[in-house]
């Protein structure tokens, strides 16, 4: 199963392993390690451990040997553990499976009962039970599943009802399939893994609660349990605490090895799940990109791009402000030609120059290809240039290695170097817009705060005037009662309003530049189109340089300067919109625009524009 | 006499170190005792119904027997081996059917009426023969009590009763209550069965569930020289390991019925300013016995019953699960009642061979795994030792194939089981000796004891010949006739082994080097505590 | 307000089959026991025979089926009164109410000191996910998790009352001091120091490895990405975007805790002979106390609905979505 192998590149996962491996083994050889009963009397009571070869970790209060004990009590517990999990999965698991299959007053009535049992303190209940019925393994081993079905019969039947809608399940039922075996073969490979990851918490807490139960003297006294064990040694807990201390560390090291193990199968699934959506996995601290100064800015080398350390290029203020401030003076667009000939224009007396990179290759961790090979490419200021690419072509990770916002691990080689000397500070000199809308604002703050945080922060604003500023973007992005929205959240917004307030909340510090990555393909057409005029609009009017980033050529060509075509990491080609467009030189370029062609879709932009 | 010290010959093995910290507790004379204080015990359980006239159990006299006082209490020297309390002489008759007792002058109950010789009769009648646990069997001849005046009470029976049985079941059964209290009401749920009001050295003042028992010094007390202390608080604390780490930390200043685990006493003993006291308990002997069920096939055969008491290394027991604090018991009677105890029995020495060799003659042999049969064995839960003991018991069978089937229960469990349900093989017990075969020890053994009493022959266990010599000490009031015929019973027993006495063994009391007076009597522990002191 | 109410009403409604569940459930545990409630009593008064057996019997009407025992339970729960302990010979309530306070005061004081700690912890664990310390406080909160609560509670004891005797070792006050008022409640205070610092030592490594989690897992968002983007603080981040949302699944384990938590006293309260609720359990378990029983249990079922309701609350206070579509159910 890819799941494993997935769950054991884990650290902690593998270091579970390696305990419960240890444990198992432990466990399997015990009766040849340690042949006959271990609660066989076997020398003087109390003997001290590391005292005599015979019982390395002592005797007990009787004479027992304690590390016979410890690794015949490994049986137990595990076993115990394992037991109770399993029992309670089964009943968890049926319970679930006909409750969500069932539904109607059976699913209603089966629910009040996992309510009852989810209520009463499961350790009370263990507690009554065995003490009613009377201590032995199978008995605590009961005990132990009936507090702990209630979360996985809970869990099952969440996710029948949530793959019951789904079609494969549909089909099923349609195509007259038994639900017994619509839930075998359909459903329950679907439940599995997070009732799994729950299970092995289920066997941690039953071996605790086998251990508080012996503790209370409610264990099996036929079977030697860790559990009873450490009750025994409580009596003399102060003159022989060996006594209770190697099977309590026997006892902590089997919880924490269960609990990796579990954490390790959590993570994995939340992995395989982040690893469909072809998202970073993780998104913490970047490592510093490359940046070499531009020779004659002679500005001096920064780290930039980690948002940890956002006071460290302080230099790059008053030189990438003057460009293109929103609200400033529109410099002379380059218009055109410039691009047409070469994308890598010389350095000197290219006054326009923004930002080059060089020979720039990204890594992921854990990857093998990298996602960005070798890359040189210009911005130029003041442009609007659109990065166009399939997904996997590196559009993303350019774009991201441009802010500073690779994720922590990625390796990064070649340079990019600004003209500004430093690289841009995010926020305040980089306006950066995400593709989905709905994921990209922070659901339990109010779009005020969302919208005003990053001018506050770098417009160097009270709260007040910042949200001023904020319900002056808010009309900029032309958003209806902005007044109303500062104190709305965005779930309260449809995604088109939502996206507005990304790009309000991007532009709310006058940045220089301005990065959307796909900004538009989570929404609908009409909405897409709307949106992109806005930013185009937004982007003229404040002279600003917008980088766009989509897999739609036609979205691009509608109002995009200069394209750059983007494949399997590596730059295909670039030029003028418009010369690319009506003469691509590349085969794959050619292709791209041709299935335009053959969409036939009308160049969307420039109509609503017109 | 009784013998002071049953433990000596343990100290004596255990070292001197034990010794020396075990030195005997400090006694001051009444007189000198200095008086006040504030006296914190420990208490590990909390008795329901605390009246001791109706639960004659030592959980219960623990707290109440500081309130209410019996007619005698039982005394290192003294007369018949008791000291007066709210009797001050009894006489019986010759024919056995009376007994006359002088009662003490000048006593009060706590609320302040009279105490005389209607509250003996009222507490006789109505509370020790009908409800009390004990009383049932010691006064089932019971008739009548005449009070001729206020400070006699005369009891007289339809059957002969032994003195000696009465004598010695003083201390136990006749807890006397107040009539004014009682009269006409349901004694069983009376409220003063929690708030006490006794004639005692201490009055009840307060019950804070799960915290604790007050009880503060009774002013008008009829020895004007007693109490000394002014107030004894019995702390709860229900775990086994709390009143250990109380005691170290100056919480509580004594421990008692073994509240210490014995595994930590060696330690604690060490710890200044404590002190480990053996005496006290000469009179409340424990004893570890093996019920059978007779019912069983296999335990119904004498030479298997043989076998298991040669397998029981009484040795181990007494020096590994009792830490050298118990005896190796010989019959059914402990050797510190003098008076019944016979020593000339059959004995079972450890001798595995010869448990086998009586196994193989019985026709049990083992098979390929080295097993005869199987067992369900019932350690009580009420002791950590009798638990123990089951573990160990399991063992030792093992070794003469028997293989055992430990069965843990909840007290409740257990006592259904063994006493209701006979669903055991084997059981191990703690019964209570005390101080006359007659009171809790016979019924042990008798059979026709219908199913439901506790701590009573339930194995199904039927021998004519000895009931006749129970059913005939019953009635005889000769003394020396008497104990003849119980050491004949244990003779009897320990031959046809109906039960398998293991060991005996009395407690420990834990106590601060400040307390005095600790262990006046055999049965401190549950008696009224007027002569203990705090040292200043 | 209103919402509250609404929401109390529907789970109160709610919640009666679930508590008739609970206490038929109860009833039938008890009648597999072996042995009854007057076994247990003859038992605590050292023993006597069949007839004094079937006059109790008779007097608690234990002599009656158990169906009629349990309608007459239930008929008399539906007037709120929770019936006759058998054991202790008093009425339930009583019982509950004096014994409840304690169990109260423990749990709440732990659980309120383990959020503090356990949501600060878990914030420096998770601000750098795989950093030193993310990993140190981890692997110190897992192992933590892992001990055994006993155990940790005897050992604690025995440094801090026994070795270093600076907090009483058991009890919940000083006894028959006749303290009041302030002295009274710094008395109370430290007498709870160990239980509760027991307890809450466990809780704290809980709630540090969920608000952790949660964390962790909020880093992977987008809206963490976008915060990034605006160039915000590394302190805004981590507090105003990530562990404010992580707040909220720490939020709701405390509701699902809740029953477990109640039942993980049980050990504490026997150890540091605290008069509480799992004491009061244990007690009516021995004694085989159907009442009593049924009333811990059903006590503790409204307890854990009112902590839901209480933990819904809060929940619909720190989440806007609450309400909405998106949160239905």
């Amino acid at each position: 199963m890819k799941l494993v192998g997935d769950m054991l590149r884990r650290p902690e996962a593998a270091a579970g392993l390696a305990i419960l491996v240890l444990l198992a083994l432990l466990a399997l050889l015990a009766p040849v390690l340690f042949p006959g009963d271990p609660l066989k009397i076997a020398g003087r009571a109390l003997t001290a451990p590391f005292t005599d070869p015979a019982f390395p970790l002592g005797t007990d209060r009787l004479g027992r040997d304690v590390l016979a004990g410890i690794v015949h009590g490994a049986r137990t517990s595990l076993f115990v553990g394992l037991a109770a999990a399993l029992a309670a999965l089964a009943i968890g698991l049926s319970v679930g499976l006909a409750a969500g299959f069932a539904g109607g007053i059976a699913d209603e009535a089966l629910m009040r009962v996992v309510d009852a049992f989810q209520i009463v303190p499961s350790f009370l209940l263990a507690l009554a039970f065995v003490s009613v019925v009377g201590a032995s393994v199978p008995v605590v081993v009961l005990a132990i599943a009936l507090g702990a079905w209630a979360d996985p019969a809970r869990l099952t039947r969440a996710e029948v009802l949530s793959v019951r809608g789904r079609d494969y399940v549909a089909a099923a039922r349609i195509a007259g399939m038994h639900p017994v075996e619509i839930a075998l073969r359909e459903i329950l490979p679907n439940v599995l893994p997070p009732v799994l990851a729950l299970s092995a918490i289920i066997v941690a807490t039953a071996i605790l609660t086998e251990a508080a139960l012996s503790f209370l003297g409610l264990g099996d006294p036929n079977v030697v349990t860790w559990g009873s064990m450490i009750a025994e040694g409580r009596n003399v807990l102060r003159s022989s605490p060996f006594l209770s201390i190697f099977p309590g560390l026997a006892l902590v090291a089997t919880v924490v090895g269960v609990y990796l193990l579990s954490e390790g199968l959590t993570n994995a699934l939340a992995g395989e799940a982040s690893v469909e959506r072809k998202k970073p996995r993780r998104v913490g601290k970047s490592p510093p990109l490359p940046c070499r100064a531009s020779p004659p800015q002679g500005g001096r080398s920064a780290s930039g791009g980690n948002p940890a350390q956002p006071e460290a290029p302080e230099v790059g203020e008053t030189a990438l402000h003057p460009i293109s401030p929103l609200e400033g003076e529109m410099p002379g667009r380059a218009e055109g030609g410039a691009g047409a000939e070469s994308d890598r224009p010389a350095r000197r007396g290219q006054e326009d120059l923004l930002c080059e990179t060089q020979d720039l290759s990204v890594t992921y961790r854990d990857q093998e290809t990298p996602a960005l090979t070798n890359l040189d490419l210009a911005i130029r200021a003041g442009e609007r240039l659109a990065i166009i690419g399939e997904s996997g072509s590196g559009k993303s990770t350019f774009a991201r290695a441009l802010a500073g916002l690779l994720p922590e691990g990625a390796e990064v080689e070649g340079t990019v170097d600004w003209a500004a000397g430093a690289a841009p500070l995010a926020g305040r000199d980089l306006g950066f817009v995400l593709q989905d809308p709905s994921a990209s604002l922070n659901p339990v703050l109010t779009i005020g705060e969302q919208v005003a945080e990053g001018a506050r922060r770098h417009l160097g604003l009270s709260w007040p005037e910042a949200r001023a500023r904020a319900l002056d973007m808010l009309e900029r992005v032309r958003l209806p009662e902005p007044e109303k929205l500062l104190a709305a959240y965005p779930h309260q917004l449809s995604g088109g309003q939502r996206q507005r307030v990304a790009i309000a909340a991007a532009l709310a510090a006058r940045p220089g530049l301005v990065i959307a990555d796909e900004p538009t393909s989570a929404l609908d057409m009409v909405v897409q189109a709307e949106i992109v005029a806005l930013l185009d609009d937004l982007v003229r009017g404040a002279g600003m340089t917008l980088v766009f980033i989509t897999h739609d050529i036609a979205l691009a060509a509608g109002f995009a300067d200069r394209v750059a075509i983007f494949k399997d990491g590596a730059l295909v080609e670039t030029g003028p919109a418009a010369a690319v467009l009506a003469a691509p030189r590349e085969t794959y370029t050619k292709m791209l625009v041709a299935s335009h062609r053959d969409l036939a879709s009308p160049p969307l932009v420039g109509e609503i524009r017109a | 006499m009784l013998i002071a010290n049953p433990t000596r010959r343990s100290f004596l093995q255990a070292g001197a170190a034990l010794l020396a910290s075990t030195a005997l507790p400090a006694i001051a004379l009444a007189e000198s005792a200095p008086a006040g204080g504030r006296l914190v015990v420990a208490a590990d359980s909390e008795p329901k119904n605390l009246n001791p006239a109706i639960v004659a159990s030592n959980g219960v006299f623990f707290v109440a027997s500081k309130v209410i006082e019996p007619l005698a209490e039982a005394a290192f020297a003294g007369e018949d081996g008791l000291s007066p309390r709210l009797a001050t002489s009894w006489e019986g008759s010759d024919d056995g059917l009376s007994v006359t007792f002088r009662l003490r002058e000048g006593v009060t109950w706590h609320d302040g009426k009279p105490f005389t010789s209607a509250d003996v009769a009222f507490s006789a009648l109505e509370v020790w023969k009908p409800l009390q646990n004990l009383g049932r069997i010691v006064f089932a001849h019971l008739e009548a009590v005449e009070t001729p005046d206020a400070a006699t009470a005369i009891f007289r029976f339809s059957r002969p009763t032994p003195l000696q049985l009465i004598r010695n079941a003083l201390p136990v059964v006749s807890s006397v209550i107040p009539k004014h209290l009682y009269e006409g009401t349901n004694i069983a749920t009376n409220p003063a069965n929690t708030q006490l009001v006794g004639t005692g050295p201490f009055r009840f003042a307060e019950y804070k569930p799960g915290e604790y028992y007050r009880l503060t010094r009774n002013e008008a007390y009829w020895d004007k020289e007693q109490p000394k202390l002014d107030e004894i608080i019995f702390r709860v604390l229900p775990d086994r390991a709390g009143a250990g780490a109380a005691l170290e930390a100056e919480e509580i200043q004594l421990a008692a019925f073994s509240a210490v685990p014995l595994a930590d006493l060696d330690r604690i003993s060490k710890v200044p300013g404590l002190a480990v006291v053996t005496r006290g308990y000469e009179a409340l002997t424990y004893q570890l016995v093996v019920e059978i069920n007779h019912r069983r096939k296999e335990l119904a055969d004498l030479k298997v019953r043989q076998a298991i008491a040669h397998a029981i290394d009484k040795t181990f027991v007494v020096d590994t699960i009792f830490l050298g604090y118990a005896e190796a018991a010989t019959g059914p009677v402990p050797k510190n009642a003098p008076q019944f105890y016979e020593a000339d029995v059959p004995a079972y020495a450890f001798d595995v061979a010869k448990a086998n060799a009586l196994l193989d003659e019985a026709g049990y042999a083992k098979d390929a795994n080295g097993r005869r049969f199987t067992l369900k064995l019932r350690p009580a839960p009420y002791f950590n030792e009798t638990r123990q003991f089951g573990d160990y018991l399991r063992q030792a069978l093992a070794a003469i194939g028997i293989d055992a089937e430990l069965v843990n229960a909840d007290s409740a469990a257990h006592q259904k089981a063994v006493y209701t349900d006979h669903d055991f093989d084997l059981a191990v017990a703690p019964p209570v000796f005390r101080g006359d075969p007659a009171i809790s020890t016979t019924i042990l053994v008798q059979s026709g004891i219908p199913a439901g009493v506790g701590f009573s022959n339930q194995g199904g266990y039927a021998n004519a010949e000895l009931d006749a010599v129970i059913a005939k000490a019953a009635e005889t009031i000769d003394t020396a006739a008497r104990t003849a015929l119980y050491r004949q019973f244990q003779k009897l027993v320990a031959a046809d082994l109906p039960l398998i006495n293991v060991a005996e063994w009395g407690f420990i009391t834990v106590a601060r080097d400040s307390v005095l007076n600790v262990a006046s009597n055999p049965r401190w522990a549950v008696s009224n505590w007027a002569d203990t002191a705090l040292k200043t | 307000m209103t919402r509250a109410l609404r929401l109390t009403t529907r789970r109160a409604l709610s919640s009666i089959p679930v508590l008739l569940i609970v206490v038929i459930l109860t009833f039938l545990l008890l009648e597999t026991a072996a042995g009854d409630a007057v076994d247990a009593y003859l038992l605590s008064i050292g023993g006597g025979d069949a007839a004094i057996a079937e006059t109790l019997r008779q007097a608690y009407g234990l002599d009656q089926s158990m169906a009629a025992r349990l309608w007459l339970y239930l008929s008399a729960l539906a007037r709120l009164d929770l019936g006759w302990s058998v054991a202790f010979d008093r009425p339930v309530l009583g019982l509950i109410i004096e014994r409840l306070p304690n169990t109260l005061l423990l749990m709440g004081s732990a659980t309120a000191l383990a959020f503090a700690f356990g949501s600060t912890l878990g914030i420096l664990a998770g601000a750098r996910p795989g950093s030193l310390r993310d990993r140190l406080l981890s692997t110190l909160s897992l192992v933590v998790y892992a001990i055994p609560g006993f155990w940790l509670g005897l050992v604690l004891a025995i440094v801090f009352a026994v070795q270093l005797r600076w907090l009483p070792t058991s009890g919940i006050e000083t006894i028959a001091s006749g303290r009041t008022g302030l002295s009274r409640a710094a008395d109370i205070a430290a007498h709870l120091v160990l239980p509760v610092g027991t307890l809450a030592l466990i809780y704290t490594a809980l709630f540090l490895r969920v608000m952790r989690a949660g964390m962790a897992g909020i880093w992977r968002l987008d809206f963490v990405l976008f915060a990034r983007a605006k160039g915000l603080s590394r302190v805004r981040i981590v507090l105003r975007h990530v562990a404010r949302n992580a707040l909220l699944p720490l939020i709701t384990m405390l509701g699902l805790q809740a029953a477990a938590m109640l039942g993980g006293s049980v050990v504490i309260e026997s150890i540091f002979a605290i008069p509480g609720f799992g004491r009061l359990a244990q007690e009516a378990v021995s004694g085989r106390d159907a009442a009593l029983l049924c009333g811990i249990i059903v006590v503790s079922a409204v307890l854990v609905i009112l902590v839901n309701l209480l933990v819904d609350i809060v929940y619909a206070a720190l989440d806007p979505r609450v309400g909405t579509a998106e949160r239905g159910a």
